[in-house]
């Protein structure tokens, strides 16, 4: 199995699409054959799969009513009342 | 946010009563976070939220939009112009390019060392928390439109073809933009575990 510094980083810039599952069969066949084999590409996989597991973890927490502006309460209510007007 | 979006479209179009309430209650909490996510501050935020609402209350009507996703992809592209504008006022916006030879070790075979294996810590809260942190001050660095792509698929998990539509531009630039943000935030993950 080829372990070249070119064929290791071949194979690091097609992780994230790895992980999205939208690689070729062949493509994964040739990552998954990589791995087999080598260490530092299997840490460097996981490590980027926690990446992304981390992102997902870090959605703000927000207030669900957040403040907002007079005149964008006015500028709704002018608007609900026009569309009302259209519609009914 | 998907649920009953079709129902509420139609409930909207016909004028029913309630239906514009029932909307702002279903996608302010989206679009601010959002927001926050892009824009990285709350009262940009909260400017942010309150021009999409805005927009889309006035666009929605006249729009052709019939299903779920296509309601999404307009939503966010709406709000992903307003945070551009907030944006393009502020002094602190990121401008370099990523360069993929920069987010990549060196060589591949150093990296049992370099990354030490953070990735298979375990993560208690403490150690949750921090990283998480770290995420979210890596997601600040991020170039716009690197940013945009990370938040949109990772965290408002949007399909690469959703995606492509609400930032118009081919799957193929969403893959790779998407493939450099995570990898610069593993950097800042790896350089924030290698202090500890």
């Amino acid at each position: 199995m080829e372990h070249s510094k070119e064929f290791c980083k071949k194979i690091a810039g097609m992780l994230s699409e790895y992980l999205d599952e939208e690689l070729p069969p062949a493509s994964c066949a040739e990552i998954l054959e990589h791995m087999k084999d080598c260490p530092p590409c299997i840490t460097f996989l996981e490590s980027l799969r926690k990446s992304i597991e981390l992102t997902r973890m870090a959605t703000p927490e927000i207030d669900e009513n957040p403040p907002v502006s007079e005149e964008f309460q006015a500028n709704l209510r002018s608007f609900y009342e026009s569309f009302r007007k259209k519609t009914s | 946010m998907e649920e009953s979006l079709e129902q509420l479209l139609a409930d909207i179009r016909s004028g029913k009563e309630g239906a514009f309430e029932r909307f702002l209650t279903l996608i302010q909490g989206t679009v601010l976070s959002f927001g926050i996510k892009v824009c990285g501050g709350t009262a940009d935020a909260s400017d942010t939220m309150q021009d999409t609402l805005l927009t889309a209350f006035r666009s929605l009507p006249e729009t052709d939009i019939r299903d779920a996703s296509a309601l999404k992809v307009w939503l966010y592209k709406v709000a992903k112009n307003a945070c551009l504008m907030i944006r393009r006022k502020s002094k602190f916006e990121p401008k370099a390019k990523l360069s993929l030879e920069e987010l990549l070790p060196e060589s591949p075979h150093k990296m049992d060392h370099a990354i030490a294996d953070w990735s298979n810590l375990p993560v208690n809260t403490v150690l949750k928390n921090e990283a998480v942190k770290t995420v979210r001050k890596a997601i600040r660095k991020l170039p716009t439109p690197y940013r945009l792509a990370l938040v949109l698929r990772d965290m408002e998990q949007l399909s690469t073809k959703e995606t492509a539509q609400v930032l118009n531009i081919s799957e193929e630039t969403v893959k790779i933009r998407l493939h450099r943000a995570r990898l610069f935030l593993r950097k800042e993950l790896e350089g924030s575990f290698a202090r500890k």
